[in-house]
């Protein structure tokens, strides 16, 4: 049974409204009364993804689903994609711009925060765009606590 | 702690005065946000010199009730309004991290 559907556009290089899909996700968990933990992993993976299509991409749309027992992110970008995924897994490696920087961002953590967090990632990105494919499994004890 | 207690005459809160009764356990200093996000703990106090919106995002992504922002960083208008809207706590100083980190320590409040 589908119990989440939402479709957000992200828009490149807006600062301001970076994180608001993340922000309404993490909401919507609370208000579901799944566990703090859950709502964590989720909501920082989440961000770290929205983040890097703001700073690195012409833009995307990040969708949310719960179908039964699993949570499903899917984030798609229009490219450039990442040249070297490998690379751009290893911590402290960033391409992020100075403008980024002086924002907070550019930590080169972004991805690998996003594999802890998740219980499954696939990345798959040539110069087309990169789509990033994240499930997390609601075990028992991540229901109804809230 | 609430976030009253840390205010004198060198720090100053930006945001509604209600929000000076949230309360903070233990802080997390630092400027890069994925690291904040990986590493702060609910509750805690975050004490950065990013100004940038999307701190407040992270603040309420990994459930932080107050932002000290050192070193004179100050936040603009519109960071003030999406803090107050999220109920997180803005303050100020041109103190720098550790500063605070010894001062909230040697009051008792960390």
């Amino acid at each position: 049974m589908i119990t989440l559907d939402r479709h957000f556009v992200i828009v490149p290089n807006d600062y301001n409204e970076a994180g608001k899909a993340s922000s309404e996700l993490k909401r919507t968990l609370k208000r579901m009364g799944f566990s703090r933990d859950l709502i964590k992993r989720v909501s920082v993976a989440s961000y770290e993804a929205e983040i890097n299509i703001v700073i690195h991409s012409l833009g995307g749309t990040a969708d949310f689903k719960i179908i039964d027992d699993i949570i499903y992110l899917q984030f798609i970008d229009c490219g450039p994609g990442i040249p070297d995924i490998e690379l751009a897994m290893q911590e402290g490696y960033s391409t992020a711009n100075e403008v980024s920087r002086l924002n907070g961002f550019g930590a080169g953590m972004g991805l690998k925060n996003i594999k802890k967090a998740a219980d499954d990632m696939i990345l798959v990105s040539d110069c087309n765009g990169t789509v990033l494919k994240l499930k997390f499994y609601i075990r028992e004890d991540d229901k109804n606590v809230g | 702690m609430l976030v009253n207690d840390i205010l004198d005459s060198r720090y100053r809160i930006w945001t509604v005065a209600e929000t000076g009764k949230n309360a903070f356990s233990g802080c997390y200093a630092g400027d890069l946000l994925s690291v904040v996000l990986k590493s702060a703990k609910a509750g805690n106090l975050l004490v950065t010199i990013i100004t940038n919106i999307n701190t407040v995002a992270v603040a309420v992504l990994a459930d932080l009730p107050a932002i000290l922002f050192c070193e004179g960083a100050v936040p603009s208008g519109e960071m003030i309004r999406k803090a107050e809207e999220e109920q997180i706590a803005l303050l100020s100083t041109g103190l720098t991290s550790v500063e605070v980190i010894l001062d909230l320590v040697r009051r008792s409040l960390l």
